[in-house]
C-alpha cells in the first residue's frame, strides 16, 4: 500500500510539473489528521465490574486529493482517504476510501455545472442542512472538535446537505424592470435500486430568483424527493413535492436597513400504488421583519410562522442528529450492559452519531436537548413569534445575541390540547484583548445560555406534559503565547419534567406515544491547549471531565475523564 | 414598478391565505385511549328484555367507556345451549356495534328460549350479567331444502341405504339439534362399499321443475349443518347437483353436466358445524351438457353419506339444508 502511494503521489507531481509546462494546472491538496481519545470511566451508582474502566481510540487519516484543470473553464477534483484505526498495523484496520470526486466549469461562460459530489442547499424549507441540537448553544472550543466532525460530514458548506449528482446554474441580467433572473436546479440520489423491492430514489430541484432591484427579490423554489419507478421490481413510488415562494424586500437608509421578508409554500405527500398510503399535503408560512440600527451594530429581528403538521420537506426537516445510533466510545455501559444514551460529550466529537443523508421520515430525537423545533425551522406542527435582537460593537469588542420564541403546536397529539414552547437564549462573546491597549494577543471570553419550556394543560393528569430545559455555556480562549492557546470551558444542561414521544410510521402518521421522564444533569469541564503552527496546522490537547447523573432514572449515572490529541493539518 | 410589487405581494399572500385549508385532527390515537384508567361512562344495559326475532326486532347493548376498550358480549342459549359472541374495540357500545338480530356464532341456532348475556371488559375486572328471552327465532332468507322439522323424511325425497350393521338413516329428535328439534342421523357400518347410504332432494319435490336460484354461480352458496360425532373420523360427505342442461325435465349423464363436492369429517371439528360452499368452486362429475355451472337448472342434488369399507361404523348428522344468494348462510 506504501508503495503505490508513493508511486501515485510521484506520477502526481511528474503530471503537476508537466501539466504546467503545458498550460494546464495539476496540484495535490488535502488534508491530515491525528486523532487519540484516553477515556476514563467511572460508573456513579455502584461498582461497575462489567465495564472496562480505561478505553483508549483515535485514528490518523491522510486526505490526498488531485486537482486537474485542463482548461480555463474545467476543474476535476478527486480525493481519496487513508486511514488507520487506533490500533491497526501493518495493514490491518487500514481504509482506502474515494471521499469525493467531481468535475465543474462553466459552458459558454454562461453555465455553470457540477457534476459527481455536490453541496447544496436551497432555503430553510425545502433544502437545508440545520443545525444540530443545542448547536446555537455550546460553543465549539475554538473550533478543536467541531472541525473534526464537520470536515468529515461535510457539514462545512454553509448548511448544505452533501449530495451525488448533478447541478447546474446559470443568470440572465436585464436592463428594465428586473435587474437579474437566476437559475440554478440539481438532481441527486438518494437511495440507489436493490433492483427488487426498492426503486431509485431521487432528489430534484431548484429555484429562480428573481432581483427586481435592490428593494426586492423573490424566490420559487421547488424540490421533489421521488422514486424512479423500472429501476427495481416494485410498483410503489414515493413522491414528496414542495414547492415555495420567497421574498425579501429592503429599505436601505444611511443609519437604517429595514427588511421584511418570508417564504410561504406546501408539500404533498404520497405513496402511488400503494393502497394503504394516505395522501398527505399540508402548507407553511414564515413572515418576519428585521430592522437594523447601523451605527450601533443592533438589529431586531420578528418572525411569525406556520408550519403545518402534515407538512413534510425532507430536505429541509432531515435531522443531523440521529438518536437512534449508539456511541462509538462506551456504546454499552454500567453493570447492566444498557445502550448508553448520547450525551453532550459524544455530541462533540462523535461523527459516527451523525446523518449525512437525508431521510423521509421525521426521525428520533431527545427533547432534553431542545424540543421547541427539534426539525429545525420546518419543525411541522407549530406556529408562533420568534423575536432575534443582536449587537455587534463596531470595535469587535463584543457581540451579543438574543432569541426568544413563543410557540404552540396547530393540533394536538393524542388529545385537543395543545402543547406550547417558550425558549429563550443568550449568546455573549467578549474580545478581551480589543479592551486592552496594550494586549497584542486574543483573549475570548464566550458565554451562552438557553431555557426552553414546553407545556401542555389539561384536566386528565395523563395529558400534561410539563418539561424544563436548561443549558449553559462559558469558555476561554487565552493566547498565552504566539500562536499558544489556552482553553478552558465548561458546559451544563439539566432537564426535568415529562413529554411524549411520538411513534411514527413509514407514512409519517403518529401510531404510538411513548411517556418521556426527564431528570438528567450533564457537565462538562474542558481545560487544555492548542498550538497553531500556521493557520492550516494545529495541535490541541484537551482534558476534559464529563458526567452525566440520573438522579432518578432507570439509567447508571457516570463519569468519563478523558485526553484529547487532535492534530490537524490542510494543505 | 416599486409600487405595484409591494400590494401585489400582499395581494398573492392573501390569496395564499384563503386558498390553504388544513385538517384539524388531533394526530396519533388519543392518549386517553393508551393511559386513562378505564371507568364506565354509561352502565352496561340491554334495550330490551325479549325480542321477536322473526318479526324483525333486535337487542341493542348499550354502554359508554371513558376509553377505548377491548369488550365481549356472550350470549347463550339456556335450552339449546347456542352461543352468540360479539365484540370489539371501541369506546361504546350501540346499536352500530352491538346490536343482535338472533343470529348465532355457535351451533345450534337459537331456539325459543331464555338466554344468558355475559359481558366483559378486558380493562375491567368485573363481569355484568343480565337475560333476555327469544320470542320469534331468526329467519334466515334463502331457499330452504330440508330441516327435517317435520320429524320424518319427506316422501318426495328418494334414497338408497345399505343393508350394513347398525343402519340409522332415521330422522332424529334432541334438544341439540343444529335447527329445530330434528336431524337426519346418517349412520352404519358397510364392509363391501363405501356407500352407506344418500338421500335425494329432487326439484320436484318443491314444487318447481329446477331449483329457484340465481343462474350466477359465484352468488349461490350451498349451507349445510353437519354433526361430527366424537370418535368418528372416517366418514364423509359427497353432495351431488345434477343440472338440467337441455330443459328435458330429467337427468341425463351423457348430455348434460353433474358437478359435486367433498367434505370429510375429518375436516370439521366435533359438534355442529356450518358448512358454506360457492357453487362456482363444485367440481365436475361429469360435463357433457353445457359445460358450465348453471344453479338455476339444478334438478337433483344428493347427499350421500361415504366411509373406508374397512375403517368399521360411521355415522355423521346432517340438518338445515338451504341455498343463499350473494353470502353464505349467516346462521
Amino acid at each position: 500500500m506504501k508503495k503505490i502511494l508513493v508511486i501515485l503521489i510521484t506520477i502526481a507531481l511528474t503530471q503537476t510539473s508537466f501539466g504546467q509546462s503545458q498550460g494546464k494546472r495539476i496540484w495535490l491538496s488535502g488534508a491530515a489528521r491525528n486523532v487519540l481519545f484516553f477515556d476514563q470511566y467511572e460508573g456513579l451508582n455502584q461498582a461497575d465490574t462489567m465495564t472496562a474502566p480505561r478505553l483508549n481510540s483515535g485514528h490518523t487519516m491522510v486526505d490526498l486529493a488531485a486537482n486537474i484543470q485542463p482548461n480555463s473553464s474545467t476543474f476535476i477534483h478527486g480525493m481519496v482517504r487513508i486511514r488507520n484505526d487506533f490500533g491497526g498495523f501493518w495493514g490491518a484496520g487500514v481504509t482506502f476510501d474515494v471521499r469525493q470526486m467531481y468535475l465543474k466549469g462553466i459552458i459558454a461562460n454562461t453555465v455553470r455545472y457540477q457534476i459527481g459530489d455536490i453541496n447544496y442547499k436551497l432555503t430553510p424549507y425545502t433544502l437545508i442542512n440545520p443545525k444540530h441540537d443545542l448547536e446555537d448553544i455550546f460553543l465549539d472550543y475554538s473550533n478543536v472538535f467541531t472541525e473534526v466532525i464537520d470536515y468529515d460530514l461535510f457539514y462545512n458548506f454553509n448548511n448544505a446537505w452533501r449530495q451525488q449528482g448533478a447541478a447546474v446554474d446559470f443568470g440572465l441580467e436585464f436592463s428594465q424592470y428586473v435587474s437579474e433572473l437566476k437559475f440554478n436546479g440539481f438532481i441527486s440520489r438518494q437511495n440507489p435500486s436493490n433492483f427488487t423491492t426498492t426503486n431509485d430514489r431521487l432528489l430534484a430541484g431548484g429555484n429562480i430568483t428573481m432581483v427586481q432591484s435592490k428593494y426586492a427579490e423573490f424566490g420559487l423554489n421547488y424540490i421533489n424527493m421521488f422514486d424512479l419507478l423500472g429501476t427495481a421490481d416494485d410498483s410503489m413510488q414515493l413522491q414528496n413535492p414542495v414547492i415555495t415562494g420567497s421574498f425579501n424586500f429592503k429599505m436601505d437608509e444611511d443609519d437604517y436597513l429595514a427588511e421584511l421578508f418570508g417564504e410561504l409554500g406546501n408539500s404533498k405527500t404520497l405513496v402511488n400504488n400503494d393502497t394503504l398510503a394516505p395522501e398527505i399535503s399540508d402548507y407553511f408560512y414564515d413572515l418576519g421583519a428585521k430592522g437594523t440600527y447601523k451605527p450601533m451594530g443592533a438589529s431586531v429581528q420578528v418572525n411569525y410562522k406556520n408550519v403545518g403538521p402534515k407538512f413534510f420537506s425532507p430536505g429541509a426537516q432531515t435531522r443531523r442528529l440521529d438518536y437512534n445510533r449508539v456511541p462509538l466510545g462506551y456504546g454499552r455501559y454500567g453493570n447492566l450492559q444498557s445502550t448508553r444514551a448520547i450525551g453532550l460529550m459524544d455530541m462533540l466529537r462523535d461523527a459516527s452519531i451523525y446523518n449525512t443523508s437525508l431521510s423521509t421520515g421525521l426521525g428520533a430525537f431527545n427533547p432534553s436537548y431542545g424540543n421547541a423545533t427539534p426539525y429545525g425551522d420546518a419543525t411541522p406542527n407549530r406556529r408562533g413569534v420568534v423575536v432575534k435582537v443582536a449587537q455587534q460593537d463596531e470595535k469587535e469588542r463584543w457581540n451579543v445575541d438574543l432569541e426568544t420564541g413563543s410557540l404552540s403546536e396547530i393540533v394536538g397529539q393524542g388529545t385537543a390540547n395543545l402543547r406550547s414552547f417558550n425558549y429563550f437564549n443568550a449568546r455573549v462573546g467578549l474580545n478581551v484583548d480589543k479592551f486592552l491597549s496594550n494586549w497584542k494577543k486574543s483573549i475570548n471570553i464566550n458565554g451562552s445560555f438557553w431555557s426552553e419550556q414546553t407545556t401542555r394543560n389539561s384536566n386528565l393528569e395523563f395529558e400534561k406534559v410539563n418539561l424544563s430545559n436548561m443549558a449553559m455555556d462559558v469558555n476561554l480562549d487565552f493566547e498565552f503565547i504566539e500562536n499558544g492557546f489556552l482553553l478552558a470551558g465548561y458546559r451544563m444542561l439539566t432537564s426535568e419534567g415529562n413529554e411524549y414521544t411520538s411513534i411514527r410510521n413509514n407514512y409519517n402518521e403518529v401510531t404510538f406515544f411513548t411517556p418521556f421522564v426527564s431528570d438528567v444533569n450533564e457537565t462538562l469541564l474542558m481545560l487544555g491547549g492548542r498550538f497553531e503552527f500556521s493557520e492550516k496546522s494545529t495541535l490541541s490537547l484537551i482534558w476534559s471531565d464529563y458526567q452525566s447523573d440520573y438522579p432518578t432514572d432507570l439509567r447508571e449515572s457516570y463519569r468519563m475523564n478523558s485526553m484529547s490529541i487532535i492534530f490537524n493539518m490542510k494543505f | 414598478m416599486k409600487k405595484i410589487i409591494i400590494p401585489f405581494t400582499l395581494i398573492a399572500l392573501t390569496l395564499f391565505g384563503i386558498s390553504c385549508e388544513r385538517d384539524t385532527l388531533d394526530e396519533g390515537p388519543q392518549l386517553v385511549d393508551l393511559f386513562a384508567d378505564f371507568t364506565f361512562v354509561e352502565g352496561f344495559s340491554v334495550s330490551q328484555k325479549s325480542a321477536d326475532f322473526a318479526a324483525g326486532e333486535d337487542i341493542v347493548f348499550n354502554a359508554k367507556f371513558n376509553k377505548l376498550a377491548s369488550w365481549k358480549i356472550t350470549i347463550t342459549g339456556l335450552t339449546s345451549g347456542s352461543e352468540k359472541v360479539i365484540e370489539g374495540v371501541t369506546n361504546e357500545l350501540n346499536s352500530s356495534n352491538a346490536k343482535w338480530g338472533g343470529s348465532t356464532t355457535k351451533l345450534p341456532l337459537f331456539k325459543l328460549e331464555d338466554c344468558a348475556v355475559d359481558f366483559w371488559v378486558l380493562e375491567d375486572s368485573t363481569h355484568y350479567y343480565d337475560t333476555v328471552s327469544i320470542t320469534g327465532t331468526k329467519v334466515n332468507d334463502g331457499f330452504l331444502i330440508a330441516d327435517f322439522e317435520s320429524g320424518q323424511l319427506d316422501p318426495n325425497w328418494t334414497g338408497f341405504v345399505q343393508s350394513g350393521a347398525n343402519m340409522s338413516f332415521v330422522v332424529s329428535s334432541d334438544t341439540t339439534a343444529a335447527q329445530g328439534d330434528f336431524y337426519y342421523d346418517m349412520g352404519g357400518a358397510v364392509g363391501w362399499d363405501y356407500l352407506i347410504g344418500l338421500i335425494d332432494f329432487p326439484a320436484s319435490a318443491y314444487g318447481v321443475t329446477t331449483y329457484p336460484l340465481s343462474d350466477n354461480a359465484d352468488n349461490v352458496y350451498f349451507n349445510a349443518m353437519i354433526y361430527n360425532p366424537v370418535g368418528i373420523t372416517n366418514g364423509f360427505f359427497v353432495v351431488q347437483f345434477q343440472e338440467d342442461d337441455n330443459g328435458d325435465g330429467k337427468f341425463t349423464a351423457s348430455n348434460e353436466d353433474g358437478y359435486q363436492f367433498e367434505i370429510g369429517t375429518t375436516e370439521l371439528k366435533p359438534g355442529w358445524q356450518l358448512i358454506s360452499v360457492p357453487y362456482s368452486t363444485m367440481v365436475v362429475e361429469n360435463q357433457n351438457g353445457n359445460k358450465t355451472l348453471n344453479p338455476d337448472k339444478i334438478l337433483q342434488m344428493s347427499v350421500l353419506f361415504l366411509a373406508d369399507p374397512t375403517s368399521g361404523y360411521s355415522q355423521a348428522y346432517l340438518d338445515y339444508v338451504i341455498f343463499t344468494e350473494n353470502r353464505p348462510l349467516n346462521p
